[in-house]
Parts: C-alpha cells; sequence; structure tokens
C-alpha cells in the first residue's frame, strides 16, 4: 500500500478526533507510524492500523473504510485540486477516476497497484461501476464516492449490488443521481 | 521564621505527569515524522539516481544509434560501444566476438580485433587465450549468452575454458557479463567483458545491455544490406558486360556478314553496271535495269542495318560536307516522285520557306537518309489518291535552324504508338503490315540525335502525320559542282590495284578499261608492296581483307618505302567501312575510302581527282 493513503487516513483520523488519536492507534498496532507518500508499506500493516481505527472508533472495518473514504474527499482535493478541476459532477469526476487520476497516480508513485474501475451507464442517467481490487476495500470505493459527491455538492444513491464480501465474484455499485435525473427529465 | 512548605496538590501531580506524557507523545511523533523524511529522501535520492542512470544509458543508446547510422564502419561502431559501456558500468576489459556459420552449418564464435581495456593493463595472455571455439557447446558467459540469446551474467568463471580463466585471474577479473547482437531472431554477434565487482549487473542493467544489442544490430543489418547492395550492383555490371559483349560480338558478326554480302553484291552491281555501259537491245537493257535496282535495293537494305550497327555500338560520326540542301531535298523528292506515282500519291516539294540554292555544312549523308525515309514511309502509309508534301523551312541567321516537314495525307499513327514509334524495332501495326525491319524511324532518331537535332511527330492538322526533324547548319559559300564523271576518257593512269576476290578483279579492270585505264591487279598486300617496290603508280586500290598480308599492312608497308616525291595516293577499296575500320586503313596510311560495293561515281570522282593532280592543276593533298 502506497504511503500516501496512509497520509491520508493520518490526516482524516487527526482532524476528526485530534492528533492524539491517531498517535494512541499507532501505538496500539505497534506500528512505525513513520510514513511518507513516496513510499510503499505492506499491506498488513495498513490492516492492522484499519482493524486498531475500528476497535477504537467503534466502527465495523467497512463502516471505518467508508467513513475514511467520505471524510478523505476534501483532504484530496486540496492535495491535488487539478484532479478535480473541469469537474461540475461527481459523475464526470469518477468516469476519469480510473484513466486519468489511476494513470497519475502511476506515474507518480513507482509500483502502486491501483483498483480498477469499469464503468458503465445504466439506465436514467445512473452507472454501474465494478470495483476490482485485490486488497478488498470496496467500502473505500464507497466512501470516496460518496464523498466526492459531496465534494460537488450533489446527493447520490449507492446501492451496492454484488460484493466479494458477500461471496460474488466482483463488486458492483449502482450510483445515481436524482438531481441530474431530475433535470434531465424537465 | 518557618518556612511554610507547600506541598504539591494532587492536580499538580497529575498536570505534571500530563506534561512529561505530552512531551513523551510529542517526541514519539516527532522521531516518526523525522523517520518518515529520511525514508522520504532516500526514496528521492534513489529516484534521482535512478534517473540519472536511465538518462545516461538513453544518452549511450542514442549516440550508438546516431554512430550506427553515421559510421560506414562497423568495427567502429563496436568499438564505440565497448568504450561507452566500459565506463559506463566500470567494466574494465571488454570483447566482440563474431558468429560465423561454417560449410557444415555449425555456428562458430569467432574472436576479433575490437577489445577494450585500460592502457596499462597487458591483456596479450587472454587474448592468446581467446581462441574460436563452437558457439553453443561450452560455458563461460558466451556458451550462456548463445543459449539464453540475452544478456546475461557469471558471478564466477569457473565455467570458463580455463586457459581463457587463469588468464583472466592474472589480471584480477574474476567474473563476467555478455550479451548478444541479434539480427533478427540471429545472434550476429556477442559482447562480453570481464569485471570484478562482486555484485553482478541488476536485471534493469541487463536489459539495457540487451537494448544495445538491439541498437548494434541495427548496424550489423544496415552492413549487411550493403554488402548484398555491392554484390548486386557487381552482378549487375557483370551482366552489363556480359550484355556489352554480346552487343560486341553482334556488331561484329554484322561487320563480317556485310562483308560477305557486299563482296559478291559489289561484283553483281559492279558488272551489271558494266553491262548496262554496254551496247545493250531494248529488252536486255530493261533485264539488266532490273539487275540494278533489285541490287540497289539489296544494296539499301544492308546500309539499314549496318547503320543500325553503327548505332548500337554508338559509333555514328558526323561527316559534314557543303551541299546545297535545296538540290538535296530536289533529288530525294524526284527519286521518290515515280514510287509516289505509281501508289496514285501527289509527291510535291515546297522551297517557299528556304532560299535556293541553300549552301550549308552539314552531314549530307543523314539528312538525305532522314528524309528519305520518312518520304519511303509516307508513301508506305498514305492511300492511293493521297497527298504528300515535304517543305524545307529555315530561319535566316548565320547559324540557322533548318526544319524539314514531311506531311501526308494517311491515316496518322496511332495515339498507343506515339511515344515508341523513334525506339528501335518498335514498329507500329501499320509498319508491321508493311513488313519494315523497324529500324528507319529509329535512324533517324540516332542521326539527329548525332546532328544535335531533333525529330518528332504530330497529326497533320487536318489528317494524315506531319513527321518533321530540324537541325542547326552553318551557312557556306556556293561550292564548285564537280564535273560530270561521264566527261573522262582516256585516262593516261597508271593505277595500282589490290584485290584477291577474281570477280571483284574483273568488276575494277572492266570499269577502270571503260575510262581508258588497264591498272596493275595484284592478289594480295605482298604483292602490292612488292609492285609499289618496283613500279611507280599514280593511285594505288587498295582491298582490306586478302590472304598473305591485309590491306592494312600493305599500306603501311608501302608507306614506309617512302616512294615518289609526292606520295602517291592509297584508296581503300573495302566492304569494311565501320568507324574503327576507317580509323586503322587512315592509321596506316590510307588517303581514303570507298566501299564495296562500288559506286562507280564516287570512283570516277577519285579518278578525276589524282587526273588533276598529275596534270599539276590541283597539288593540293588527297582529300581524305
Amino acid at each position: 500500500m502506497k504511503g500516501v493513503i496512509f497520509n491520508l487516513l493520518q490526516e482524516v483520523v487527526s482532524a476528526t478526533h485530534g492528533a492524539d488519536a491517531w498517535d494512541d492507534i499507532l501505538d496500539e498496532a505497534g506500528v512505525s507510524g513513520a510514513y511518507t507518500s513516496l513510499g510503499s508499506y505492506d499491506d498488513e500493516e495498513w490492516e492492522t492500523l484499519v482493524e486498531t481505527a475500528s476497535a477504537r472508533l467503534s466502527l465495523s472495518r467497512g463502516e471505518l473504510l467508508r467513513w475514511f473514504g467520505q471524510e478523505a474527499m476534501p483532504h484530496l482535493a486540496r492535495a491535488y485540486p487539478v484532479f478535480f478541476e473541469g469537474h461540475v459532477s461527481s459523475r464526470s469526476f469518477l468516469a476519469g477516476v480510473n484513466d486519468i487520476i489511476h494513470a497519475e497516480v502511476h506515474k507518480l508513485y513507482a509500483g502502486a497497484a491501483c483498483p480498477h474501475l469499469k464503468l458503465r451507464a445504466i439506465d436514467a442517467g445512473g452507472v454501474a461501476m465494478a470495483y476490482t481490487s485485490q486488497r478488498r476495500m470496496c467500502a473505500l470505493a464507497q466512501g470516496f464516492t460518496e464523498g466526492a459527491a459531496r465534494q460537488f455538492h450533489e446527493v447520490i444513491t449507492f446501492e451496492h449490488a454484488a460484493c466479494v464480501e458477500k461471496g460474488d465474484s466482483a463488486c458492483v455499485f449502482h450510483i445515481g443521481w436524482p438531481s441530474l435525473e431530475a433535470a434531465a427529465n424537465d | 521564621m518557618t518556612s511554610a512548605v507547600i506541598p504539591f496538590s494532587p492536580a499538580q501531580v497529575e498536570a505534571a505527569s500530563d506534561r512529561e506524557a505530552r512531551i513523551a507523545r510529542l517526541e514519539r511523533r516527532l522521531s516518526r515524522e523525522l523517520l518518515a523524511r529520511r525514508e522520504a529522501e532516500a526514496i528521492a535520492e534513489a529516484a534521482t539516481h535512478r534517473l540519472y542512470r536511465q538518462g545516461e544509458r538513453m544518452r549511450l543508446l542514442a549516440d550508438l544509434a546516431l554512430e550506427a547510422n553515421r559510421s560506414d564502419d562497423l568495427d567502429t561502431v563496436l568499438r564505440a560501444a565497448l568504450r561507452a559501456i566500459g565506463s559506463q558500468t566500470g567494466w574494465p576489459v571488454g570483447h566482440v566476438q563474431l558468429v560465423e556459420t561454417d560449410a557444415a552449418a555449425m555456428d562458430w564464435l569467432q574472436p576479433t580485433a575490437l577489445w577494450l581495456a585500460p592502457p596499462d593493463m597487458d591483456i596479450v595472455a587472454l587474448r592468446r587465450a581467446t581462441t574460436p571455439r563452437r558457439a553453443q557447446i561450452g560455458g563461460g558467459v558466451l556458451g550462456q549468452v548463445m543459449r539464453l540469446r540475452g544478456a546475461c551474467s557469471i558471478e564466477s568463471l569457473a565455467s570458463c575454458p580455463a586457459e581463457r580463466r587463469r588468464a583472466a585471474s592474472a589480471l584480477g577479473l574474476n567474473q563476467g557479463v555478455g550479451f548478444p547482437i541479434l539480427v533478427g531472431d540471429e545472434i550476429a554477434a556477442v559482447v562480453e567483458f570481464f569485471h570484478d565487482h562482486g555484485r553482478g549487473p541488476d536485471a534493469e542493467t541487463l536489459a539495457f545491455l540487451d537494448q544495445v544489442g538491439a541498437v548494434l544490430g541495427r548496424a550489423f543489418e544496415r552492413r549487411r544490406a550493403e554488402r548484398a547492395a555491392q554484390e548486386a550492383r557487381a552482378r549487375l555490371e557483370e551482366s552489363l558486360a556480359a550484355a556489352e559483349a554480346a552487343s560486341r560480338a553482334k556488331t561484329h558478326l554484322l561487320a563480317v556478314a556485310s562483308h560477305e554480302v557486299r563482296t559478291p553484291l559489289n561484283a553483281v552491281l559492279g558488272l551489271a553496271e558494266v553491262l548496262a555501259r554496254s551496247p545493250l537491245d531494248a529488252t536486255q537493257r530493261e533485264h539488266v535495269d532490273g539487275v540494278r535496282q533489285a541490287g540497289g535495293m539489296l544494296l539499301r537494305l544492308l546500309s539499314s542495318v549496318l547503320d543500325f550497327a553503327r548505332i548500337e555500338s554508338g559509333a555514328t560520326p558526323l561527316v559534314p560536307t557543303p551541299f546545297n540542301l535545296a538540290d538535296l531535298a530536289r533529288e530525294v523528292t524526284g527519286v521518290w516522285r515515280a514510287a509516289a506515282g505509281a501508289a496514285q500519291l501527289d509527291l510535291q516539294l515546297d522551297l517557299s520557306a528556304c532560299p535556293d540554292p541553300c549552301w550549308i555544312s552539314a552531314d549530307s549523308g543523314k539528312i538525305e537518309q532522314t528524309l528519305t525515309n520518312l518520304v519511303s514511309n509516307a508513301i508506305k502509309f498514305t492511300p492511293a489518291g493521297g497527298k504528300i508534301l515535304v517543305r524545307v523551312e529555315t530561319t535566316p541567321s548565320a547559324a540557322p535552324t533548318f526544319r524539314i516537314v514531311v506531311e501526308d495525307s494517311g491515316a496518322g499513327v496511332p495515339a498507343e504508338d506515339i511515344d515508341r514509334i523513334f525506339d528501335p524495332f518498335q514498329q507500329a501495326a501499320l509498319g508491321r503490315e508493311a513488313g519494315g525491319a523497324g529500324l528507319g524511324l529509329a535512324i533517324c532518331a540516332a542521326n539527329l540525335r548525332a546532328m544535335g537535332g531533333d525529330i518528332g511527330y504530330q497529326p497533320a492538322p487536318e489528317r494524315g502525320s506531319q513527321f518533321w526533324f530540324s537541325f542547326v547548319a552553318e551557312a557556306v559559300d556556293a561550292q564548285a559542282e564537280p564535273a560530270p564523271v561521264d566527261a573522262l576518257t582516256d585516262l593516261p593512269l597508271r593505277i595500282l590495284a589490290a584485290e584477291d576476290n577474281p570477280a571483284n578483279q574483273r568488276v575494277l579492270r572492266l570499269l577502270l578499261e571503260q575510262v581508258g585505264i588497264t591498272p596493275t591487279v595484284v592478289e594480295d598486300g605482298a604483292a602490292a608492296v612488292e609492285a609499289a617496290r618496283s613500279t611507280p603508280f599514280d593511285l594505288i586500290l587498295m582491298d582490306a581483307n586478302m590472304p598473305r598480308m591485309d590491306g592494312p599492312s600493305a599500306v603501311e608497308a608501302i608507306r614506309a618505302l617512302g616512294i615518289g616525291k609526292d606520295r602517291t595516293p592509297i584508296v581503300m577499296l573495302t566492304a569494311n567501312v565501320f568507324e574503327d575500320d576507317v580509323r586503322r586503313y587512315r592509321a596506316a596510311g590510307a588517303d581514303g575510302v570507298l566501299a564495296k560495293p562500288l559506286a562507280v561515281a564516287e570512283l570516277y570522282a577519285v579518278l578525276a581527282e589524282v587526273q588533276n593532280r598529275v596534270a599539276g592543276e590541283g597539288l593540293e593533298p588527297f582529300p581524305i
């Protein structure tokens, strides 16, 4: 896992629960806690952190990841404003994640293993997003999606139509933009 | 006064431990940040180093690619590669071995003179230990490269041939790296390095060496392509030389054949000429004229083949003489008027745009031949009832351009034939029907090329063809017309004639007797020399091909005698009249050439010239 995600979790936890809470999580998890955005760290270390943070914040792993995704979006927007420029909706922003944002991530962080997102337009302006990642962090993807919608001041519907956690072969999200659909129908 | 000891309140105690805990927490946080910063710096430095190394490698590849494209010498490119890799990796010794396939299809690694080594390192023993070896057999880095077909390295030279290993070890070199130079799938050469760096090259370096191998492969490919092109060029030149030799052989064959045909034709035409000058009744005269006409036609056909042979051999000499162009046009149209009449064609000559007389200096033979061909074609291809107009035009100036147009009212040249009518053997459909050799217009075109002129075709304004040719010629003063040869009688000339063919001897004797000359006739060159030594002559007529001594040798021998106050004119009488032959005769000392079959008028013109000379009227040198 790239150090930039560890840094982002630190920022989100510190901003919401204070820097001490992050220190405590690190101490409890028994990890080094020294993360640089350029570095790469074991996935196990990440999982330990997530597990410890979940316990500390009384959330399940999925809830923690979803919350982290939602809360991380403003931090990402501050750190990488260029990714958000030119978009007026989270719909077009999401459409560019795989080909534009992840492509840039690969340039910056050699060896980054980004999840693969495959988008397909479905009826009434919504999209079906297939999520493929070896790290089983579909909840984080949901959180990021919801965070992006919030970033664009939009309300979306998010249905986790299929999930590897439930025994499906892949995760599929159905995402809708009621306000865009209503505007299109007017 | 008692000092009051104010104990810490529990809150204060708690606050102090909180502070310590806080400080400890902050210290931990700081140490994490420090760690993270150092790690980030290490990552950045490694990335910078990697970028630098990649940049250097890119530069090296670009330099090698440039060198491979620019240099004609493969060794220069390979030396540059050895130096560049050596300086980038620090590997001190390198060498290139070529892969060569023997007759039994076995690949061999052949050492080359391409070595890299520091100036102070003595690698003589290593070079000596590097001998040709079978490519797929054996260990060491070479064997591994051949097997894996890619760059590889070995930590120890244990698997190398013992002598090489010892020689390398003596230099402190115990590890090897090698990579193939690939041309397509084929290994053209292997580059090897020796070093003692402990750790071998990483995967990235090996991949880079493979890239270098690919770039060098392009240089090998280019050299192979150049060699193939050279071989193809050599083969082409060989074929060209063979074709030229064949062409020369053909020309030679034509020359021999022309001689063979001209000799008997000379007798036929000469005897017919003699016969025509004897008293004959009307029927006999008609028969003799028939023989003369048919013989003349045969002679023209022979001339056209010979002309073409000359064109092919590139020998179409320009012989400018002063003549009256208007007369020439009149003569040619006059000669063909009968044929045109027989074909119910109206042949007209228009001299309104040309001064008359029109004396110029040009190759009258070529102009006559060209005009004759065009007029004869027009007669051949114009249907009965048609018209043929020959027009001579000129622009007045010191070196005027003349343009002669032959216009007919025939069918014209089909569009698909226009581009090739002036090429040899390219007959238009009508020409094939008419049974021509397909040489006429090609000869005309060659004539005009030799004269620096131009020839062309365009459809006539209304119907039919317009063939034209133009040339630049110098205007000259009017010349005296030659005396009519028939005026010659009883010439008191002493003539020696060397001729081995009895029929030709007879023709010559008869023609000369008609003007009152009894020649001394001998059968070969040696006899001619003998006769010239013992008897003075006014003119020597010399055949070229004779037994015992040929004509040119006899001329040389006679010239060597140095007989007479003024040297006796010698005129060659021969069927061999190619440019090369004429040059040979002149070099031997001959003054002129009369072609066989003999044109009586030409022979008599020579006699008149000699007569003038003997009579002291003209002491000018004999015209060549």
